[in-house]
């Protein structure tokens, strides 16, 4: 189910009423059964990976911290994914070859943990990180990267002579597949490193990955801060389910109104590149088009996925912190998806050796961080491009150019004019990011030579249309301090933002019915 | 990372949600005293037959009101003794800059001018295809007409699709049209569509995207298909001829034409054989554009590809004006 229907509204009501009606014990199973309900609109098959995931977290992290899961206890769990496929092929059919996978995989998972289990301490529990972390990239690795490296590989060994024509992989990747799987490691490598203790309920553990207001695009949540409050101990509190509201309101608003209608013309342009002789008028207008609606797709979904979770007591991480405003690469990276960016810096960055070391060694670490979460964006060498041109000016900015924090005690025109340069690598990011093809790049590169598109429908209506959805938020942004958040706005006294409430619903209720999906459900 | 949720702000929001739903209360309110028509009108798309016609004191007056743009008109609703009711049926250029300017005001004028008593009622629309065509016949058969001239188009039948779609759309009671049917933000989001959406978007840069639901792309992609939309032309205008026929009204045709590239030459999109053929069977009268436009420069006919400039008009009526009186058995006195 996606936060732009019209059932999600209803669903995220009706689970909440439900919620607070029931007994506190009754809470975790219920949320999990909510979650499943919620995954399950898209393809009910692939909730038997979230068990899976969830399976490998809770049997894993508990050996690492020393206890030793029951072994009818882990042949149960081991068969739960296997038991999930067979009762969703009740509903649609399951590929022999995941029902064969689920089955086969039941008692081999059951060996390596009793395999493990026989190790001394030490060797166990680095075996149990091992495994746990193998097995989650394993999923991802399936799902979203098997196609792409059999191409590569491929093309490879076509270069060297060697005529591989093995069929093509035709796997569909499950929504949000990156989000839960990485969270999923973050809480074994957090157990491991003695960050978090190890979650002794199954089921608290899955309602950990599933929870279905940040089940599908994040944030990225840590076990430290999201497992403790999934106990939900807590009381009902108005407050919370009033600033839920309005996150939620703000959230459809650059969703519906910024996101979906700058998307019009995005799409326009970035589907047609290779159709259309495009100048520099169009290209440009196209960037900007896309600019906005990535923005506003994703903090939308943000801050909706923080609103929907508070009407259940939980809160998530701030995912975005106006990341246009940014004035240099870094400081972008601290306002764009920070909860990826600092999963990055912790799991990859930091253990690389961080700042540590030479110049070169710090550059190698920053190019390495970035490409990995370009490619994490998905199993393409544009992302990887993308982070390597991220990871380029991260290293170029280190190298001389003036900090943040220089630039925030700066005057204005040298903040203004570094903005402006930040502006320029994000939206030569943009180009790379969202361009269909390297081809398609080069294409918008030769088009920058000249200014006038010819034989192309008319700019100035998708000018129009752009500064009609996106000057009535960057207006917004007025109100708010530059070291704020986009819910910020709240900061107007009552009767100013009472107006404001019926103008952000008005727009969101009048932008038309269709909503195309959020585009990092597809990461 | 920061979790921090401004919970402190609750009753601040709390108040200004209150103040909000007020605030959409009270302009709802208004809008239901200020607009002239009932919405539902509105989200009818031009499928209801009362639209723009309104009855008081023995005068229907014809108004523009929601999607049906007629031009103001006031006539008695029980005809004058001796006089001659003709109504035109059409798009907008049957329907032209004004009604003085309309072939139809430059027929009554012509009828009026040689001493004939009749009426001719200019009930064209923009944007209206053979199915909304129909309604509006439907409802003028209520008036006794003594005479129909249909301007029979294929180009804007997409317009009477979406059209239809877009009615039935904002009939059901899904959750996605409750807010479409509040007087005042109903409104604000079909101006969003006609009014900015589809104005200041080209079709090609809108194609991909479906912001009202209905098949858009396929619509506009068959806009300039002839080929699919003359045979539900020529279905719905089957029925509106039976129609007539029941009523035993007879109808004169005007089939359409457009210049090509700017012309001077022009197309039919296939009408003239179609209807010629339809017209030798049944008995009706028919007359082409194009045959009228040539009598002359065509470009000096029409005021860009489809539509007639004031001239046009003029020899229009002129043209119809011996058919008219041939069909009505008027004599000039």
């Amino acid at each position: 189910m996606s936060f732009a229907t019209w059932v999600y509204p209803f669903f995220l009501l009706a689970a909440a009423a439900l919620f607070w009606a029931l007994p506190a014990r009754w809470r975790t199973p219920f949320i999990v059964a909510a979650s499943f309900v919620f995954y399950s609109w898209w393809d009910v098959r692939f909730v038997a990976m979230l068990i899976a995931a969830a399976v490998l977290d809770y049997t894993c992290s508990n050996w690492i911290a020393g206890r030793r899961p029951a072994r009818l206890e882990t042949a149960l769990l081991a068969l739960t994914p296997l038991v999930w496929l067979l009762l969703a092929n009740l509903a649609k059919p399951v590929p022999i070859a995941a029902l064969t996978s689920a089955a086969a995989g039941a008692p081999i998972y059951w060996a390596a943990c009793e395999l493990g289990g026989r190790l001394r301490e030490a060797t166990r529990r680095r075996y149990f990180l091992v495994l746990a972390i193998a097995g989650s990239l394993a999923l991802l690795g399936f799902f979203k990267y098997a196609g792409w490296f059999a191409e590569n590989l491929e093309a490879a060994l076509e270069a060297i002579g060697v005529v591989a024509d093995w069929p093509a992989l035709n796997i569909l990747l499950p929504i949000g597949i990156s989000f839960h799987i990485f969270q999923s490691i973050s809480y074994v490598v957090d157990v491991y490193q003695g960050r978090v203790s190890a979650e002794r309920s199954f089921l608290r553990i899955l309602n950990m990955l599933c929870f279905f207001p940040q089940l599908v695009a994040g944030p990225i949540e840590r076990a430290a801060h999201m497992l403790p409050q999934l106990h939900f101990g807590r009381r009902f509190d108005w407050r919370d389910v009033a600033w839920g509201c309005h996150l939620i309101l703000v959230g459809y608003f650059l969703k519906v109104y910024v996101a979906d209608s700058c998307g019009v013309v995005a799409d326009y342009y970035f589907n047609s590149i290779g159709e259309n002789p495009f100048a520099a008028d169009w290209t440009l207008t196209g960037l900007f088009a896309f600019a906005f609606q990535i923005y506003g797709d994703f903090a939308g979904y943000s801050l909706i996925a923080r609103g929907s979770a508070l009407f259940f007591g939980v809160r998530l991480f701030r995912n975005f912190q106006l990341p246009y405003l940014a004035l240099t690469p870094s400081d972008f990276w601290r306002r764009w998806h920070i909860s990826l960016s600092s999963w990055f810096r912790d799991y990859v960055y930091l253990p690389l050796g961080g700042n540590r070391g030479t110049r070169g060694v710090v550059a190698r670490n920053l190019m390495v961080t970035m490409m990995l979460a370009g490619i994490w964006h998905g199993a393409s060498w544009r992302f990887a491009l993308w982070g390597a041109l991220h990871g380029g000016a991260l290293i170029a900015w280190r190298a001389g150019l003036p900090g943040t924090g220089t630039l925030e005690r700066a005057r204005l025109p040298m903040k203004v004019l570094f903005w402006a340069l930040t502006a320029a690598v994000v939206l030569a990011g943009w180009a790379v990011f969202r361009a269909a093809s390297l081809e398609d790049v080069h294409a918008m590169l030769a088009a920058l030579s000249h200014w006038h598109s010819a034989g192309v429908p008319p700019v100035w209506g998708s000018v129009k249309w752009i500064l009609l959805h996106v000057l009535p938020w960057i207006a917004l942004l007025a109100i708010v301090r530059r070291d704020g958040e986009e819910a910020d706005i709240a900061r107007l006294p009552w009767w100013a933002l009472a107006p404001l409430y019926w103008l952000l619903a008005t727009l969101v209720l009048s932008a038309g019915t269709q909503r195309p999906e959020f585009i990092y459900f597809q990461f | 990372m920061i979790a921090l949720e401004r919970t402190d702000l609750a009753p601040r929001i709390a108040k200004a949600a209150l103040g909000a739903l007020a605030i959409a209360a009270a302009l709802e309110l208004l809008a239901v005293f200020a607009y002239r028509q009932d919405s539902r009108v509105r989200l009818d798309f031009g499928y209801s037959e009362d639209v723009g016609f309104s009855v008081s004191d023995g005068t229907v007056h014809l108004r523009p009101v929601a999607s049906r743009g007629l031009w103001p008109q006031d006539y008695p609703v029980a005809k004058p003794p001796q006089t001659k009711r003709v109504v035109v049926i059409g798009d907008s250029v049957a329907r032209a800059g004004s009604y003085r300017e309309s072939f139809a005001g430059q027929l009554a004028e012509r009828l009026a001018a040689c001493g004939a008593r009749a009426e001719v009622w200019n009930l064209a629309s923009p944007g209206y295809g053979s199915r909304r065509k129909d309604v509006v016949v439907a409802k003028a058969l209520q008036f006794a007409p003594d005479l129909v001239i249909y301007h029979a188009n294929v180009t804007t039948e997409y317009e009477d699709a979406r059209e239809w779609e877009r009615r039935e759309r904002h009939a059901s009671w899904h959750p996605s049209q409750w807010p479409e049917k509040l007087p005042l933000l109903g409104r604000i989001s079909m101006s969003m569509t006609e009014k900015v959406y589809w104005r200041w978007l080209d079709p090609a840069v809108r194609a991909g995207f479906d912001r009202e639901g209905t098949d858009l792309d396929e619509a506009l992609r068959s806009k300039s298909d002839v080929e699919h939309w003359r045979p539900i032309m020529l279905e719905n205008f089957a029925g509106t001829r039976a129609r007539l026929r029941a009523a035993k009204v007879p109808l004169i045709v005007i089939t359409r034409a457009d210049l090509i590239d700017d012309g001077p030459e022009m197309t039919d999109h296939g009408l003239e054989e179609a209807i010629g053929a339809l017209a030798k069977n049944e008995g009706f009268r028919w007359i082409a554009t194009r045959q009228v436009a040539r009598q002359g420069d065509p470009r000096a006919f029409f005021a860009d590809g489809s539509h007639w400039n004031p001239i046009g008009h003029e020899r229009m009526a002129q043209a119809l004006l011996p058919i008219v009186q041939k069909t009505l058995s008027l004599r000039c006195r």
